[in-house]
């Protein structure tokens, strides 16, 4: 058994913390820009693109998690595909975020008031326009606690791909487990991470939700 | 090409596999429901020794992931001498994973009950249990269903994290046969297919009841309706 400081232990787990992190804002970036894509396809029913879209964000919401990760990173290298942890951390996180947003963006495409469209349409703006500076303002106002709710998502999803491999917070605090066996001690404070980072992310969530109501 | 006849050969790992998953979230699912439906009410009794533990409570489950929550059922009990099977663990985490998230549901389920029923109950001199056996939670269950069936088709997808503690459910299977075959997209596509029927059943479900729900409070209102311009 080998000793290893509390404030060892606490300072290594904050390093591997910002690894997790680390995969927020490209995960979001392509979530929020695909997702709205997605959402605006199967909002006008594009042929075929929007039973595609459909048949991509209905199998992702099917499927758990790991099951995609184990899917990406055992399954395609098979076929001639291979990524690495990385690339498998951010593939999959990106797929779910996406799927699970483009939902959350269509929902906030129909509560917008079709007056919105009409009035863009009359005032003969085109659907570039009509989108960036009318109905997508809007939408965002309107998904932004599900939005943040899907953050807080993403961030809880980084510890599942600890298990391909990626070194985060999970990975090591298993690795200290290992040296110290006290794991109550090193999951203790992985969890404290987690709700660190998580806790003021949703009561946020709420809040945004309780104004949005009035 | 599809190989059929390894799906075949494998059929039945896959069945028992499928039937690990069934037990598994049925299991926690009757747990987590008895949970969340207890904390629910008793957080409804606003005494402030039980509902900031369970404030605490529900504030961990829900800002923490539930692979670290396994990990502390797992590894963290035995540290304080109870000892488990993996399989107990899953059921422990799971059951407690899903319960907070039910007791927030049953929470908002009871909210949203009129006051009238629990002065109408008084007033015929039912006691307490009554009240909430006879009366109150046959509605509140009524009202809550459809978040009810979401939340247990996210605990079905939520199992596959028993992978990790090499219980054999969908997803290990899936895992260990794609590494003893080489043949990913049957060994893979065969459990993402029960998955995703799984997933198919909840969600029709959920909307068909939702929809029954939506008629009954039309056709109601519209009977008040017709009553108001009779008189």
């Amino acid at each position: 058994m080998q000793e290893i400081s509390f404030i060892n232990q606490v300072s290594r787990l904050a390093l591997a913390f910002l690894n997790n992190l680390a995969f927020l804002p490209i995960v979001l970036a392509i979530g929020i820009v695909i997702g709205i894509l997605l959402a605006i396809v199967r909002f006008h029913k594009v042929p075929v693109l929007s039973q595609l879209a459909t048949i991509f964000v209905e199998v992702i919401r099917g499927s758990p998690f790991l099951m995609i990760v184990f899917v990406i990173y055992f399954g395609l290298p098979y076929l001639g595909i291979k990524f690495d942890s990385i690339q498998t951390a951010i593939i999959v996180l990106s797929i779910t975020s996406t799927a699970y947003l483009s939902e959350v963006f269509r929902s906030g495409l129909l509560a917008v008031d079709k007056g919105q469209y009409e009035a863009s349409d009359a005032l003969g703006l085109n659907f570039y326009k009509k989108y960036t500076l009318v109905i997508l303002p809007q939408v965002m106002k309107i998904t932004m606690p599900s939005i943040v709710g899907q953050i807080v998502m993403t961030i809880k999803d980084t510890s599942i791909v600890s298990l391909v491999g990626v070194v985060e917070i999970v990975r090591t605090s298993r690795q200290i487990m290992q040296l110290t066996h006290r794991p109550l001690e090193a999951f203790g404070i992985v969890a404290c991470f987690f709700i660190l980072v998580c806790y003021p992310l949703i009561s946020f969530s709420k809040r945004l939700e309780k104004r949005n109501e009035r | 090409m599809l190989d059929f006849r390894l799906i075949g050969q494998y059929l039945p790992d896959f069945l028992s596999a499928l039937w690990m998953t069934v037990q598994i979230s049925l299991l926690s699912g009757i747990i987590s429901l008895i949970l969340g439906t207890v904390l629910g009410i008793l957080s409804l009794l606003e005494y402030k020794v039980i509902n900031v533990p369970i404030k605490l409570f529900n504030g961990f489950i829900r800002s923490s992931p539930l692979l670290v929550q396994l990990y502390l059922v797992h590894y963290g009990l035995p540290a304080l001498g109870i000892l488990l099977v993996a399989f107990q663990s899953a059921i422990i985490a799971f059951s407690l994973n899903t319960g907070s998230y039910i007791s927030e549901i049953v929470r908002g389920g009871l909210n949203s009950i009129d006051k009238g029923q629990y002065e109408a109950s008084k007033a015929l001199g039912l006691s307490w249990n009554k009240t909430m056996l006879k009366v109150i939670l046959p509605q509140v269950f009524k009202r809550i269903l459809p978040p009810l069936i979401s939340q247990f088709s996210y605990l079905i997808k939520d199992t596959s994290l028993a992978a990790v503690l090499a219980i054999p459910e969908i997803t290990y299977m899936a895992r260990s046969i794609s590494s003893t075959t080489y043949k990913p997209i049957e060994s893979y596509g065969v459990p993402m297919i029960m998955y995703f029927i799984i997933y198919i059943i909840f969600s029709v479900a959920s909307k068909i009841i939702l929809n029954a729900q939506k008629r009954t409070v039309k056709e109601n209102s519209g009977n008040l309706m017709g009553k108001k311009r009779a008189v």
